[in-house]
């Protein structure tokens, strides 16, 4: 199967964060294998994203009089913030696309809240480094990272009070999915398995083996003396797990509705080969499904993916970091800040009223913001232009250059597109290519891809 | 091109301040009688954000415990605004003071849910959604009680007053509309240019075109609604106060929609609680205050209820930065003109049996709000909570 450029621009926005129009006119032509594996190299090595930090260690918090403590908190949430940018950032900028598309589903199907940048830096590392390794391994440096095991409560499931959050949310929401063949009482024997799991006074995981629980558990039939990684074991071996992924996987990149003939493919693959992530997403982006027509410019952008890939498909680059984080909160989405434990909503839980007119004036302001910066002095008028409000500071760069030889020479039909994934009827536009560009970006189609 | 030129780019920043807004067909909907509330009883959300501390708010300033765990939060007994022997509103309240007397307050004490969780982020979530504590919900209750009732041709579904819609205004298939004020909301829909209806195949497109159709009528439905009532009234100069100005405006002016939320926040008060506190606890009680007596001038006081919340109270015990930590359970006020009690509804907090040093439940919210949907809004509860729960008796 040959590729069109409609096709291309499918896989580089699902897959990816979207690409500049170069890179879709070098792909022409090319099979989805080729493709494929051209972003797999690109996102070979995992590029830090780190901020660095003083922040306390646990022991040392608990030391602490309660206004240094709160100095520490005001200090953890800045850095917090700092490791969303850097993030997003790396997001809009890294070739490594794949990778980090594929840790930015991660972070949505593990999501975890921290206010210790420490703790959220592990957390973001282990999905990170493991987005296209192996799942197995994934699931475990996760549940084990101090972030998840605080934000689940796994501190307080101790041998004498267990508590259940952490092994509830293990198996509904990690592995096997609601109410996939478990029962309230699996449940409750996995979180005394998982009893004792907890981070040290430096913040590093250990097994509190007093409050282990040491009794016979049984946990989807299954009894013995389970500790933890036993019933990450069970869990990885209950092929739900590899159904559970792959169906999250289809209605997350190709369709809402799921296709249950390809959902089983790549299950089957993924567990054949113990939960490669990349056979199993191989299977997916190869598929002739995938790049079928009706899969095509029907998922709407989620504002992480929004504000990435119009930084990629436009030539533009957003500087300034409040303006990267105030674009989060009006959108919707704040990295590191989903909404509980179940992650965001995906769909048209993107878009109300403000949120929609917002997502269309976007690419307006980013432009304009580049053109008052690019300013003379002499043009007398700029503060009748200037823009107010949370984003009169909204700094960018405009490849000027770069966009010229992209857009200048197309007619607005090819323009079209390329900036909407979806047929629009009767394109027609006059004005120069960026009175075109930002046209076609302020369509409701533009939020689909 | 572009750039280049002084006048272009002049020409370009020109067009993108307007963005050609074409004209505004009225909609059919405003050519009909404007003064029919075909809605009824309306209700006003009032959303405390941060965990007010209701044990400052109303005070049992007698409580020997509460004397024993705030030697510093305390106010001293003179300044206090009484209400019984007992029982005493924060000094800076005066405002909601008044109401108390005139009737049209009701206090609701030790409202929360089992297994409370001190998360503000979970609590709030499970206050929006009406769940169970470890029950996810991905729509809202005021959202499902949209996707109900209100019909597909309503000019507006209803309102929140802010920029992000709040979880609790989520449906399935109706959604609340954010506004920061119906002047920008307006201008800032005229901006929008593809004023044409969808005729394409894509389902997710259409479902964008309907829902920038539907802002651009419920922005014009609100801008020409607003105009027939301007308030004379002097709300407080600050956010809160103009935020109830506007829904004071567009209730009296009739706009139809049966439900506005507004928000106050700051309430995360771990650290020199009192001068914080009081200060929203002041912008609170003025504006609402302010807000009553316009509605009441304009005879709309007897079909609204408002309610106010937080997403928990705060821990008996002060911290050792004059301030309090979450806590559980905590206060709701309710008020209307068409209120069954007035006053304190229940007993005060009972100090003496705490969960973990927190004040424990005594009604689920989830009570509350069963009440005012089966009561107040005379729709099935349980069809929009997903189960019942039993009835309280203040409306």
């Amino acid at each position: 199967m040959k590729l069109n450029q409609k096709q291309i621009q499918h896989f580089f926005l699902r897959a990816g964060f979207g690409e500049p129009l170069e890179k879709v006119a070098e792909s022409l032509g090319k099979t989805p294998q080729s493709l494929f594996e051209e972003q797999v190299a690109l996102s070979k090595k995992t590029v830090p994203v780190k901020v660095e930090s003083d922040f306390a260690s646990p022991g040392e918090l608990k030391q602490m009089s309660a206004k240094s403590r709160q100095e520490m908190a005001k200090a953890g949430r800045e850095e917090v913030k700092e490791l969303n940018i850097k993030w997003l950032k790396e997001m809009a900028s890294s070739d490594a696309q794949l990778r980090e598309k594929m840790a930015f589903f991660w972070h949505d199907h593990f999501a975890c809240r921290s206010q210790n940048p420490n703790f959220l830096q592990g957390y973001l590392d282990a999905i990170r480094e493991n987005a296209l390794g192996n799942f197995g391994e994934l699931l475990r440096a996760v549940s084990k990272s101090p972030a998840m095991l605080q934000y689940l409560n796994n501190q307080q499931n101790k041998k004498s009070s267990p508590n259940e959050n952490f092994a509830r949310e293990v198996m509904e929401l990690f592995t096997l999915g609601r109410d996939q063949g478990y029962t309230e009482n699996d449940i409750s024997e996995a979180a005394r398995a998982f009893t004792g799991w907890s981070f040290d006074k430096k913040g590093t995981f250990i097994i509190r083996e007093k409050q282990h629980d040491q009794g016979v558990k049984t946990v989807l039939g299954k009894s013995g003396n389970l500790d933890g990684d036993d019933v990450i074991d069970l869990l990885l071996k209950n092929k739900q797990t590899a159904s559970y992924i792959s169906q999250k996987w289809v209605s997350y990149f190709m369709n809402y509705e799921g296709d249950k003939k390809l959902e089983k493919q790549i299950a089957d693959e993924l567990y054949r080969t113990d939960y490669n992530i990349l056979a199993g997403l191989e299977v997916l982006f190869t598929s002739r499904e995938f790049y079928h027509d009706s899969n095509i410019g029907r998922r709407i952008k989620s504002p992480i993916e929004l504000i990435a890939s119009m930084q990629r498909q436009l030539h533009v680059t957003i500087t300034h970091d409040q303006s990267l984080l105030f674009l989060q909160r009006t959108l919707g989405q704040v990295l590191f800040n989903p909404p509980n434990v179940a992650g965001w909503c995906d769909g048209q839980d993107w878009v109300d009223s403000a949120t929609l007119m917002f997502r269309m004036n976007l690419p307006q302001l980013v432009f304009k913001a580049a053109l008052i910066q690019q300013q003379d002095d002499s043009f007398d008028d700029n503060d009748k232009f200037k823009l107010k409000g949370p984003l009169r500071k909204l700094e960018t760069i405009w490849d000027k250059a770069s966009m010229q030889k992209s857009f200048s020479r197309l007619k607005p039909v090819e323009l079209a597109d390329y900036l909407l994934q979806t047929e629009v009827k009767g394109i027609t536009s006059t004005g120069d290519f960026i009175d075109q560009v930002i046209d076609f970006t302020s369509k409701p189609e533009f939020q689909l891809c | 091109m572009l750039g280049e030129q002084k006048n272009s780019r002049r020409q370009f920043l020109k067009q993108s301040a307007i963005v050609a807004s074409g004209s505004l067909l009225l909609p059919s909907f405003l050519k009909a009688s404007p003064n029919s509330n075909t809605v009824g009883n309306r209700l006003v959300v009032i959303q405390l954000s941060g965990g007010n501390d209701g044990l400052n708010t109303v005070i049992p300033f007698r409580n020997d415990i509460l004397i024993q765990n705030r030697p510093n939060l305390l106010q001293h007994r003179d300044k206090l605004l009484k209400l019984t022997d007992e029982v005493a509103l924060n000094p800076v309240m005066k405002g909601l003071g008044a109401l108390y007397d005139q009737g049209d307050l009701c206090i609701l004490n030790s409202v929360g849910y089992p297994n409370p969780n001190r998360s503000h982020f979970r609590s709030m979530d499970i206050w929006h959604t009406a769940s169970e504590s470890d029950e996810y919900l991905t729509t809202g209750w005021l959202g499902r009680y949209l996707d109900r009732e209100c019909p597909d041709a309503a000019p507006v579904t209803a309102v929140e007053m802010g920029n992000v819609l709040s979880m609790a205004m989520k449906g399935k298939s109706k959604k609340g509309i954010p506004l920061v004020d119906v002047q920008q909301f307006y201008k800032s829909s005229k901006r929008i240019n593809n004023a044409h209806a969808y005729e394409g195949e894509n389902p997710m497109a259409a479902y964008l075109y309907k829902t920038q159709a539907d802002v651009k009528s419920s922005a014009a439905y609100l801008f020409e609604k607003n105009k027939i009532y301007k308030s004379k009234k002097s709300y407080p100069d600050n956010q809160f106060g103009n935020q109830l100005r506007e829904v004071a405006e567009m209730i009296i002016s009739g706009v139809e929609s049966p439900v506005y939320y507004v928000s106050l926040s700051g309430f995360d008060t771990h650290n020199n609680q009192q001068g914080r506190q009081e200060r929203l606890l002041k912008i609170y009680s003025d504006a609402i205050k302010v807000f009553t007596e316009d509605l009441k001038a304009a005879n709309c006081w007897n079909d609204t209820l408002v309610m106010t919340f937080s997403e928990f109270g705060r821990r008996v015990k002060e911290n050792g930065s004059r301030g309090t930590d979450h806590g559980k359970a905590n206060n709701l006020f309710l008020m209307g003109g068409k209120l069954k009690q007035q006053g304190l509804y229940n007993a005060m907090p009972d100090l003496m049996d705490l969960d973990s040093g927190d004040v424990r439940h005594k009604i689920d919210f989830r009570e509350v709000y069963a009440s005012i949907l089966n009561n107040w809004m005379h729709v099935d509860a349980k069809r929009v909570i997903g189960k019942g729960f039993s009835q309280l008796d203040f409306v």
